[in-house]
């Protein structure tokens, strides 16, 4: 167990930019206008397209419906930027007094990472999520249980999100500019976690290879757990191969910033 | 009194990428970069007993501020050692830096869009400060540094001496046993800088809290510090009390003589006219080969004076005269 009073910068940190990324409630309204207008676009495509008859994959019209609004409601949970603070902080030297906290850098930059993901996400998508059930023809859960298992399959995307995000912010230590990761990044996620296309429609090949990677969990694992094309046995073997990819990357991520904090150099006074 | 930093034989030298300018020099190095090594840090060593304020001066890119972030574990040296408050800062950070606060003038630690109260929350959990010491001391801080009228402020609107004097507090939220400042009156004006200067100064006698100041400004240093390490281009140049710094240097005295009217004024011997203007006469001697009554007493016997004003050289000028020395 980790004492409460270790635990309580952090989550002091978390809560700080939580209610930063609360003030964006604009942005949020107008994304999610634009997230509707694109989610009808993609349903006429994929509508056109099934119905002439070209649907190799497992799912049908309304499951690939429902899926393409949680994909439009779940958008920001992909790790598609650096955090622009924390650039700022290293284009401009700040970061020093990040590493004058008398805590982890790493935790506390996965803290703010976490709040980037989880507020956008919640804030686009619950009023996306009942705007296309009432309107657009996206399905309900089928059972509890699948409702369930969605909601905690977000909750890991969310996690594993972070320690994506992270990663980026890290590289910026090395790289200072971030412009290289910014464009490699989200092109990979976009296609490997189901964004552009759902998973299923693709070759059973390419969906083994995508299967091991970790960006499906981002939006297609819950996706699928939301339509029930994956039940409770299979969840659990998703969920942990979630963590495991989580829990390496945030691995990953503590040892880059253990080796860029013994590099790195702040000029200037 | 014990030492409570002992800093001994610091080196440092970075890696500065080099490249061509214009566009063949941006192809250049995409094939081969050179890169020069420059000294930051040659050979630095000191010790800082608990309760001192030390100035810590020399010309731009001396290495003020790669020790300053060296002695509050921001960077790792090539080589040397720094034991502070029983501790290696770049080994044990976390540790390390709960105990210190560090102010870099050109830099804020603040968050930009929080109003300041909020800024000092997040240090209070960050710091883990008690909840009871942390209203002390807050409450402390506000009324010594006047904050009280712009703690709802968010700290982007604030200007910059009220800016300085929050990220001071900030630095000292956590009662912190060293106090590292660097540059801290940076583009401040007369009526902040003398605040600032005050705090500095009351912090460190009442609270005994060790200061180390690097700063451009000699007044800063004349006010505040009683004993003064300048640096040059990596390597300590000069180390003790202010007085002996001027004495090292010269013992020069200036001399302003005011006479009546535009007449002819020949120098007494051992002295050098510096300038003249109108009426007025600057002049520069030793006062031990001259006394300075003997001169004075001389000029008024032969001249026609109206006034006569004795003064040290500014400290500019000594260190002005310490920088080129320790270039050349």
């Amino acid at each position: 167990m980790i004492p409460v009073s270790a635990a309580r910068p952090y989550l002091t940190l978390l809560v700080a930019r939580c209610r930063q990324e609360t003030q964006y409630r604009a942005a949020a309204l107008f994304g999610m206008a634009t997230q509707l207008f694109w989610g009808l676009v993609r349903i006429a495509i994929f509508t056109a397209f099934l119905k002439a008859g070209a649907n190799r994959s497992s799912m049908n019209l309304t499951q690939t419906i429902t899926y393409l609004w949680l994909v439009q409601g779940m958008i920001r949970v992909m790790p598609w930027s650096v955090d622009a603070d924390i650039r700022n902080l290293v284009r401009e030297g700040t970061v020093v007094y990040e590493l004058l906290r008398p805590i982890d850098l790493y935790l506390s930059w996965y803290m703010r990472a976490f709040a980037r993901h989880a507020i956008p996400t919640v804030m686009r998508a619950i009023p996306l999520f009942v705007a296309a059930v009432l309107l657009f023809h996206m399905q309900l859960p089928l059972t509890v249980a699948a409702g369930a298992l969605f909601a905690t399959a977000v909750v890991l995307a969310l996690l594993l999100a972070a320690a994506m995000s992270t990663l980026m912010s890290i590289s910026l230590l090395f790289t200072l500019s971030g412009d290289g990761i910014q464009r490699i990044v989200p092109a990979i996620a976009n296609f490997a976690s189901g964004l552009l296309i759902p998973l299923s429609f693709l070759p059973t090949t390419l969906q083994h290879i995508l299967r091991v990677l970790p960006f499906r969990d981002l939006i297609d694992t819950p996706a699928r757990l939301y339509i029930g094309q994956i039940g409770a046995p299979e969840a659990a073997a998703a969920f942990a191969q979630t963590v495991l990819w989580t829990a390496a990357l945030a691995l990953f991520g503590r040892f880059l910033v253990l080796r860029a904090s013994k590099r790195m150099v702040v000029h200037g006074g | 009194m014990t030492s409570q930093i002992e800093v001994c034989n610091l080196a440092k030298s970075f890696r500065v990428a080099q490249r061509g300018s214009g566009m063949m020099g941006a192809f250049g190095s995409l094939l081969k970069r050179e890169y020069a090594t420059r000294a930051a840090l040659k050979d630095v060593s000191f010790t800082l007993n608990a309760g001192d304020l030390v100035g810590y001066i020399g010309p731009n890119g001396a290495g003020k501020s790669t020790t300053v972030k060296i002695l509050s574990g921001i960077l790792v040296p090539d080589s040397g050692t720094v034991n502070a408050l029983g501790m290696c800062p770049w080994k044990q950070r976390t540790q390390y830096v709960q105990r210190i606060g560090v102010v870099f003038g050109q830099r804020t630690q603040m968050w930009w869009d929080l109003p300041v109260i909020d800024s000092f929350y997040l240090l209070r959990d960050i710091y883990s400060v008690p909840e009871t010491q942390f209203r002390r001391r807050c409450g402390e801080l506000t009324d010594q540094m006047n904050l009280g009228a712009f703690l709802n402020t968010p700290v982007r609107q604030l200007s910059l001496g009220e800016r300085m004097r929050c990220d001071l507090a900030a630095a000292l939220l956590h009662s912190p046993e060293v106090l590292f400042l660097d540059e801290p009156t940076i583009g401040l004006d007369a009526v902040s800088k003398l605040a600032l200067r005050q705090l500095v100064k009351s912090l460190n006698v009442e609270h005994g809290v060790t200061v180390i100041l690097t700063t451009h400004d000699m007044d800063d240093i004349e006010a505040l510090c009683s004993r003064v390490i300048v640096i040059g281009d990596g390597e300590i140049l000069s180390d003790g009390p202010l007085t002996e710094l001027r004495n090292s240097i010269a013992r020069e005295r200036w001399l302003t003589v005011e006479l009546e009217g535009d007449q002819l004024f020949s120098p007494p011997t051992n002295t050098t006219i510096m300038r003249r203007e109108g009426n007025q006469v600057w002049l520069r001697y030793d006062p031990v080969i001259t006394p300075t009554p003997l001169l004075i007493a001389g000029i008024a016997a032969t001249n026609n004076v109206r006034d006569l004003l004795v003064q040290e050289p500014p400290i500019e000028e000594i260190i002005a005269h310490l920088y080129q020395n320790g270039q050349s």
